[in-house]
C-alpha cells in the first residue's frame, strides 16, 4: 500500500472533525468551507463535501440558514447546534489524548 | 460550431456546448446513482446543481453567454466525483438512472415530409406534424381541395413532395414535431425497444413451457441489462466521434466541399433537362419529339414528368442533402451556399443556352404569357 493509501482514509475520517471546527468559527455557505480547506492537506470537493453536510445534518449536528447573497440566489449558511458544540469539544479533547499519546511513544 | 443545449440549473437557465451538456447528464446521473440510498437526495442534487450553476458563471460574461465543453469539464473536475458519505455503502451502479431531467423544449419545429405512416410522399403528415393537426383532417381537405381545383392541388402536392426534404434522421423527425433532440432520447428508444423485446421472448418462453423459467428470466434480463448499456455507450461514442479527432474532421470537411457542387451540378443538369422537357411538352405537345399516348391528357403528362423527375434526382437531393446534414448540420455553412450558388450558376447558364440555340425555348419563353393561360384554360 503506498503511503498516499494510507493517508487518505485518516483524511476522510477527519474531515468531519474539521468541519465542525470550521463551522464553530462562524457560520458559512459551503464555497468559504472549500476555499478554507483547500489550502490544508484537506483540501476537498462539494462532490465529498455536500453528502457529508446532509449526513451531519441528520445526525443534528449542523444546521443551516437561508441567506440573501448580493449576487444570485440565496445561499445555505452552515451552523452547529448544541450537540454539534458538544461534540466539537468532546473530538477536540480525543484529538489532544491522540496527540499526547503520539509524542509519549517518541520519535 | 457546436450545437447548445439550453438546461435548468435548480432554476435558473444555461446554454451549454452540446458535448459539455452529456458530460453534466452524466456526472448528474452518477451523483443520483451513488446517493439514490441517502434520504436527502433531491436536497443534495438541488445543492450540486447550485453549485455547478455558481461555477458556470464564473465562464459567462455580458458577451459570452454560452458554457463551453472545456469549462464544463473543468467545472465537474472541481466539483470531483460525488461519494456517498461513510457508512451508507452504495449499492449496485449499474442501472444507470435516465430521470427527467429539465431540458428546456425550445426546439425550433422544421416543415418536413414524413414518411412512417405516410400514404404517398408524406407531405400531409409533415403538415400535420407542423401544424400540430390530425392528419386526416389535412389528407381530406386535399382530397376535397383537389377536387374543387380540377386537379391543380395534385400538383401542388407533387411539388411539395420534391422541395420539402423528408425527415430521415431522428433528429430531423424530432424537428418536424418541434422536440428537442438529445442523447438521452436515443438511449430512451433503445431502452424501449428491448424492453418490448424482452416481453416478447418472455411470453414466447410461458407459451412453449420450461422448468428453468427463473433461470432463463434472469438471462434475459443481464442480456438486455447488457445491450442497454451497449446502447448508451453507442450512443455516446457517436457523439464523442463526431468531435474526436481534428484530422477526420478536416477530411470530411474537404470532401464535403468537393462533393457538394458536384451534386449540385447533377442536379441542376436534370433540373434543366425537366424544365426543357416540360417546356417542350406544353408547347408541342411531345417530349423532346415524343408524343405523348392519345388518351393521356396534358396534365397527366405533366405530372409524369414530375414523378420521372422526383424519382430520377430524388437520390442525388438525398445524397447532397446527407452531405450537408453530415454532422448533425455543421455543414450548413459556406460549402451550403457555394453549392447553392453553383446550382443557380448552372440553370441560369443551361437556360441562355436553350434559349440561344434551341429555337422552341425561345418562343416558349416568349410566348410564356399565352402558354399559362393555355395550361389554366386546360384545366377548366
Amino acid at each position: 500500500m503506498t503511503l498516499d493509501g494510507k493517508l487518505g482514509p485518516i483524511r476522510k475520517g477527519l474531515l468531519e472533525f474539521l468541519i465542525l471546527k470550521i463551522i464553530a468559527a462562524d457560520k458559512m455557505y459551503v464555497a468559504d468551507m472549500l476555499k478554507r480547506l483547500s489550502v490544508t492537506e484537506f483540501a476537498t470537493q462539494e462532490g465529498t463535501l455536500y453528502p457529508l453536510l446532509s449526513k451531519m445534518r441528520r445526525e443534528n449536528l449542523v444546521d443551516y440558514e437561508w441567506q440573501e447573497s448580493e449576487a444570485g440566489p440565496p445561499r445555505k449558511y452552515y451552523k452547529l447546534t448544541e450537540k454539534g458544540k458538544a461534540q466539537l469539544g468532546e473530538l477536540n479533547d480525543y484529538w489532544k489524548q491522540i496527540n499526547a499519546t503520539i509524542s509519549e511513544l517518541g520519535n | 460550431m457546436n450545437k447548445v443545449i439550453t438546461v435548468n440549473l435548480n432554476g435558473n437557465a444555461y446554454q451549454l456546448e452540446e458535448g459539455g451538456y452529456i458530460a453534466l447528464e452524466d456526472y448528474l446521473a452518477d451523483a443520483e446513482a451513488q446517493l439514490k440510498d441517502n434520504p436527502d437526495l433531491t436536497e443534495i442534487m438541488a445543492d450540486l446543481e447550485q453549485a455547478i450553476a455558481d461555477k458556470c458563471n464564473k465562464h459567462l460574461t455580458p458577451n459570452k453567454n454560452v458554457v463551453r465543453e472545456s469549462e464544463i469539464e473543468q467545472v465537474l473536475t472541481e466539483m470531483g466525483r460525488v461519494e456517498p458519505d461513510a457508512g451508507e455503502a452504495a449499492g449496485d451502479q449499474s442501472q444507470q438512472r435516465t430521470g427527467a431531467r429539465s431540458v428546456d423544449s425550445g426546439a425550433p419545429k422544421r416543415l418536413y415530409r414524413i414518411r412512417e405512416g405516410a400514404m404517398i410522399a408524406g407531405v400531409c403528415k409533415g403538415l400535420a406534424a407542423y401544424l400540430n393537426i390530425d392528419v386526416t383532417l389535412i389528407r381530406l381537405a386535399l382530397g376535397l381541395g383537389a377536387i374543387a381545383s380540377a386537379g391543380v392541388l395534385v400538383l401542388a402536392y407533387f411539388m411539395a413532395a420534391i422541395i420539402i426534404p423528408p425527415a430521415s434522421t431522428f433528429e430531423e423527425r424530432a424537428e418536424a414535431h418541434g422536440q428537442p433532440f438529445n442523447a438521452q432520447e436515443l438511449v430512451g428508444q433503445a431502452k424501449e425497444y428491448y424492453s418490448t423485446f424482452k416481453k416478447g421472448a418472455e411470453n414466447w418462453w410461458r407459451q412453449t413451457g420450461s422448468r428453468d423459467w427463473i433461470h432463463f428470466k434472469r438471462n434475459v434480463r443481464k442480456e438486455t441489462d447488457s445491450a442497454y448499456r451497449q446502447a448508451c455507450r453507442a450512443v455516446r461514442n457517436a457523439h464523442w466521434s463526431f468531435y474526436a479527432s481534428p484530422e477526420v474532421d478536416r477530411a470530411l470537411h474537404v470532401l464535403t466541399i468537393v462533393a457538394l457542387p458536384i451534386f449540385a451540378l447533377i442536379i441542376a443538369g436534370l433540373t434543366v433537362i425537366w424544365i426543357l422537357a416540360a417546356i417542350s411538352l406544353v408547347y408541342t405537345g411531345a417530349v423532346f419529339g415524343w408524343p405523348l399516348p392519345v388518351a393521356v391528357p396534358l396534365w397527366v403528362g405533366i405530372l409524369m414528368l414530375l414523378a420521372l423527375y422526383a424519382a430520377v434526382v430524388g437520390p442525388f437531393k438525398m445524397a447532397f442533402q446527407g452531405r450537408g446534414y453530415y454532422h448533425g448540420g455543421r455543414y450548413y455553412g459556406w460549402p451550403g451556399v457555394l453549392g447553392g450558388l453553383v446550382w443557380l450558376a448552372c440553370v441560369t447558364l443551361g437556360f441562355g443556352f436553350a434559349y440561344t440555340y434551341i429555337p422552341e425555348v425561345r418562343d416558349a419563353v416568349d410566348n410564356l404569357p399565352s402558354i399559362l393561360n393555355h395550361v389554366v384554360s386546360l384545366s377548366k
